[in-house]
């Protein structure tokens, strides 16, 4: 069978493909140019110049992705298993960004919790490669290359602060959950690749057609990739997992995971239902639309009575998983653009979160309850300010970016007749207030008598990027139209097959 | 022109934020100013005869789902943005340079004012609702930080709750117009030129009134209204007051009724609100009755007030719509003189409880006689400005039911009781026996020049607004868009 | 459509009734003769020398796991070889890449200890 293929492979079409994947190419580069540099360079140096070449890579990843999407963006590449459409190349400059983002957080946490740097940055640098292959997955095959590569990497950089039981735990749970859901998702291309024959998205796209519904191969392998893809979502009810790993990771991962993570995971979904089984759309619609109410529901309601800041913003992710579910669920070019911008958007104003906690971190440890935040406002109010933008904005307060995602997402789904999941989910985000107004309370309550634990260090780091993030999620409100548009295009490809 | 009016306090507010103390208040009161005046050149160069908006500005802002920059003023919003202007600018000068953390106190009342004027300006679904989550945050900030009382954060916190639950169920109402009327767009002209079928204005209905009754309130969505009025500070009241708890009449009349004229489906919705509205009017009547603190009583007469006004809106009738506005701006006027009043009883005595409040008038003659005039405004004197708001809102109401018209009465009848007993209770019965209230030893001195010029504007304009509601109601009949309802 | 997925949760009932009628039925019929030699680890009469469960140095795990890494990704040469001829030149570079990103994780595990027992 293989060998019947004839394979002509022309250095032209080499040099085509690699360009189309050229943001995975400089990510890669710059992953295996650290590791060397970590070899070879004396132990004090490495740290420091080990981030800035994450620093080069990612950027040189965002600039190719960059000057790819405006001067016409390519299509499959390598046999039709990946591509570098603009749906690719928007989630490639997406994790180039977070990945900017979470190595200037975590140089500066590593060395204040006196961990050893050069190493998570290469990590973090593998995980987005895989992530990055995700987002530009032609194939179920590179799809589940993808998702391990980013899987792994994040198991041990959960672990990373491994001399603390908290850490050591995260990793572990991350690891056995991980497994699971990847053997589910597994389980479930074998199956699709058994009811079509292959592998390749857009075969699949073709091959599946309304009428193959009642295949109950095909079924059965929807049920148990979405059983897998709400776990990486961590969407109820999958998400059990989520508040203890987001809790004992060191919290720069706990940033990285908790908004990369998501969006590749969303990526996937969009490649492999919206766009592969698209067809088959009321089938996974269903599990889906039962998804997003659980993880509405479950996540807003429990976010409300966690001590830990880490916590409360790991069921916060629930619930946002639930409503970014809606635009899956309304599927179609509104549907899928207002997917890609509320992740964007989201990034900013959770990682922006978590950047601040971040700042709060010492030698003895994560400061990450509500009363470490007391008085924020008057101790450093620069921080404290954004805190209250970032907060708003996940509330959903105009003018905010977080609103206006919202707004996107909902006017999809009611476009689509997913009403009443819409007014869930605008029920839910005011019970979302209450807690995300306690963030605030603590921020701007007054200085507290007691010494506090945690004092702010100069950290001129997680500074820069708490500024950066409060400044894109203040302005990409007004300028969203900017966005959404960038959004549309990507939505574009994902629909074409159709 | 227009987007001056909202940026001018946006961003004066932002400034004054960082200012020191001193050249905060005064660069407030130069910002507050320089808006009263803006408002107050529009309003004057406002053409009566004109249909449409007036002085409107458009540009695209997200084109994809057709939303627009779309601003403009009409007969309904032009003096509501001259009375937000003005109790702006009151409610500023009404700090005192001493104030606990006055530049970010400032900073955000400014912010605030920005909010609803925003809210007055705009001409695009979508732009009104930003502008009206917007003014939310500056007010939750105000009342809970700078909040009097034992429990600023509940108040604050019931507040905001009560008042997101209506306006996110608005926002699938604003997403709801846009996919359902046949305009696609979030321009209110156009979506009021094509409304969706009466099924589904029932449903859309439903979600925007829920924001609309909440803030201002409408029975029985009232309860966060004590609570938060008891524990406001007197100058972010006044705006509080005075002009938020309008901003849901307006969205009434701009949003609600020409987006959704039919909503019959399972009921008429219609048929509703005006009998929440005189139930309100009763129960905020009878309650307040019952108030011993002062703060408390002009709170629940509030309630009856704003009950009035929906019960002018939903006549769906010309002279009751009429009435509703010019009782808008009534209240607007009133009731931030009679928490200023209140202020002024409790810094001299330091009580506002009307059991020990007695005899002030021969200590404070000035404060009584100013103490007179408003509550005669109050409770609908005629010749003073509610009297006129008040009967054209009756007659509308008549012309809807009769008996709708002859409950609401109960709470005409009811206002002389509760603010005579309270004026005559206060100011004038003899103090009975050796006085041992609290407020003994209190010096107990008459207003100040600054006070009474504080509320001289507004004791102006109850004579002007009663003796001269053309002013007013002339320029009534220029609408910026073709309403179904209102037939002026 | 959820009734769509009727079959598939009739299947699960089916799957789960017979494992537990294998289950139970084998636990019901089964004769069951407990004495000494029966309840032997071995029952062909081989006798136990020491506990089952021995405690091996983290060691192997990790020499294993190592091993497995470079020993699956050497699987990759075979089918690279048979279509060789087709992919010419291109072929062998892309292999050389591959192992030269081999060769860099083998030098980081050899740098950083990995290799060494003590």
């Amino acid at each position: 069978m293989i060998a019947a293929a004839q394979v002509t492979y022309t250095a032209a079409q080499a040099w085509s493909d690699l360009a189309q994947i050229g943001p995975i190419v400089a990510v890669t580069v710059a992953l295996l140019v650290a590791v060397v540099v970590d070899l070879l360079l004396p132990r004090g140096l490495r740290g420091p110049v080990v981030t800035v070449i994450a620093i080069v890579g990612l950027v040189s990843a965002l600039a190719i992705a960059a000057y790819r999407l405006v001067n016409g963006y390519g299509g499959p590449a390598y046999f039709r298993f990946v591509s570098g459409d603009a749906f690719a190349l928007f989630f490639e400059m997406l994790f180039a960004l977070i990945g900017v983002l979470a190595v200037i957080v975590s140089s500066s946490y590593v060395r204040r919790r006196g961990l050893y740097e050069a190493e998570l940055q290469v990590l973090t640098l593998a995980a987005i490669v895989g992530m990055m292959s995700l987002a530009a997955a032609g194939s179920l095959v590179t799809v589940f290359l993808g998702l391990e590569l980013l899987s792994i990497a994040l198991y041990v950089s959960c672990g990373y602060n491994r001399i603390e039981l908290p850490s050591q735990e995260s990793a572990a749970k991350y690891l056995i959950i991980g497994g699971f859901a990847s053997a589910f998702v597994l389980y479930g291309m074998a199956l699709i690749y058994g009811a079509t024959g292959t592998t390749v998205l857009s075969d699949i796209a073709t091959r599946v057609t309304s009428d193959s519904a009642g295949n109950p191969l095909l079924l059965l392998g929807v049920l148990l990739m979405g059983v897998g893809f709400a776990f990486k979502v961590s969407a109820a009810p999958f998400h059990m997992w989520t508040p203890d790993v987001y809790q004992g990771a060191p919290l720069p991962v706990t940033a990285f995971m908790s908004v990369a993570t998501k969006a590749a995971a969303f990526a996937m979904i969009l490649r492999v239902f919206n766009y592969g089984l698209g067809h088959l759309g009321p089938e996974w619609q269903v599990l889906l639309a039962f998804t997003a109410a659980a993880s509405m529901v479950v996540g807003n309601l429990m976010a409300i009575v966690q001590a830990s800041l880490k916590r409360m913003l790991a069921y916060s992710g629930v619930a946002h998983a639930g409503y970014i579910l809606v635009g899956v669920l309304a599927g179609g070019r509104a549907g899928v653009a207002a997917v890609l911008f509320y992740l964007f958007g989201y990034v900013f104003m959770n990682f922006g979160a978590f950047a601040v906690v971040s700042t709060l971190s010492g030698p003895a440890g994560d400061g990450d309850l509500y009363e470490d935040l007391n008085g924020l406002a008057y101790r450093n109010p620069t921080l404290g300010v954004l805190m209250s933008v970032f907060m708003l904005s996940l509330a959903g307060f105009p003018p905010m970016v977080g609103f206006f995602g919202k707004v996107f997402l909902f006017t999809a789904g009611i476009s689509a007749g997913w009403t009443w999941l819409v007014v869930l989910a605008v029920l839910t985000s005011v019970v979302s207030v209450y807690y995300y107004f306690r963030v605030l309370f603590h921020v701007w309550s007054p200085l507290p008598e007691a010494p506090v634990r945690f004092a702010f260090g100069p950290v001129r780091g997680p500074v820069t990027v708490v500024l950066l993030a409060g400044v894109f999620a203040v302005a990409l409100g007004p300028l969203s139209g900017f966005l959404l548009q960038v959004g549309l295009n990507g939505a574009a490809p994902l629909l074409s097959g159709r | 022109m227009l987007s001056a009016i909202w940026i001018l306090p946006a961003l004066g507010g932002l400034i004054v934020c960082f200012l020191p103390r001193g050249a905060a208040r005064v660069g407030a009161i130069l910002v507050a100013l320089a808006e009263l005046a803006l408002t107050l050149v529009v309003a004057a160069t406002f053409d009566a005869s004109h249909h449409g908006y007036q002085y409107a500005e458009q540009a695209s802002w997200i084109a994809q789902f057709n939303v627009s920059y779309h601003l403009g003023v009409d007969g309904l919003s032009v003096w509501l943005l001259v009375l937000n202007a003005l109790i702006g600018a009151l409610a500023v000068l009404a700090t005192p340079a001493a104030w606990p953390r006055a530049s970010a106190f400032l900073g955000l009342m400014l912010l605030m004012e920005s909010g609803m004027a925003g809210v007055f300006l705009s001409v695009d679904l979508l732009l009104f609702y930003v502008f009206w989550e917007a003014m939310l945050i500056p007010a939750y900030f105000l009342l809970w930080l700078w909040g009097e009382g034992e429990r600023p954060n509940y108040a604050a916190l019931k507040f905001v709750l009560f008042t997101l639950v209506g306006s996110l169920l608005m926002l699938v109402g604003v997403l709801g117009e846009y996919v359902f009327s046949s305009a696609h767009t979030f321009d209110l002209p156009a979506l009021a030129a094509q409304p969706p079928s009466p099924a589904i204005q029932f449903g859309l209905f439903a979600l925007f009134a829920a924001a609309f009754a909440v803030k201002i309130p409408v029975w029985p969505l009232h309860s966060w209204l004590p609570d938060a009025y008891m524990s406001a500070p007197t100058p972010f009241l006044l705006l509080l007051a005075g002009v938020m708890g309008k901003t849901g009449a307006y969205g009434m009349l701009r949003v609600l009724l020409p987006l959704n004229p039919h909503p019959v489906n399972w009921w008429d919705w219609n048929w509703v609100l005006p009998v929440l509205a005189v139930i309100g009017i009763a129960w905020g009547a009878l309650l307040a009755l019952a108030q011993r603190d002062l703060k408390a009583l002009v709170a629940y007469s509030s309630i009856s007030h704003m009950g009035f006004i929906v019960l002018g809106i939903f006549a769906l009738n010309a002279q009751g719509q009429e009435g509703a506005l010019v009782q808008m701006l009534n209240h607007g006027i009133i009731v931030p003189a009679l928490f200023l009043i209140v202020a002024w009883i409790y810094a001299r005595t330091g009580s506002r409880d009307r059991s020990v409040l007695t005899g002030l008038a021969p200590a404070m003659p000035v404060l009584a006689g100013v103490f007179l005039v408003v509550t005669m405004a109050a409770l609908g004197l005629p010749g003073l400005n509610s009297f006129v708001g008040e009967f054209m809102t009756l007659l509308g109401a008549w012309q809807l039911s009769p008996w709708l018209a002859v409950a609401g009465c109960i709470g005409l009848i009811l206002a002389p009781i509760y603010m005579l007993r309270l004026f005559q209770g206060a100011m004038y019965t003899e103090v009975a026996g050796p006085p041992d209230h609290p407020a003994e030893g209190v010096v107990r001195k008459d207003m100040a020049r600054g006070e009474l010029a504080l509320i001289a504007p507004l004791l102006a304009l109850m004579f002007v607004l009663g003796l001269y509601p053309y002013l007013v109601v002339h320029a009534l009949p220029a609408l910026g868009q073709g309403m179904q309802v209102l037939h002026w | 459509m959820l009734s769509d997925y009727a079959p598939l949760a009739i299947y699960a009932v089916i799957v789960l009734a017979v494992v537990g009628l294998m289950l139970t039925l084998s636990f019901v019929l089964a004769p069951v003769k407990r004495y000494r030699s029966k309840l032997l680890p071995y029952e062909s009469g081989i006798v136990p020398t020491d506990p089952a469960r021995k405690r091996m140095s983290v060691r192997f795990y990790l020499t294993a796991m190592l091993f497995i890494i470079f020993d699956v990704e050497a699987v990759f040469f075979y089918p690279w070889a048979v279509i060789l001829h087709q992919l010419r030149w291109y072929g062998v570079i892309e292999m050389f890449v591959f192992m030269l990103i081999l060769l860099v994780a083998l030098a980081h595990i050899w740098r950083k200890g990995g290799l060494e027992w003590e």
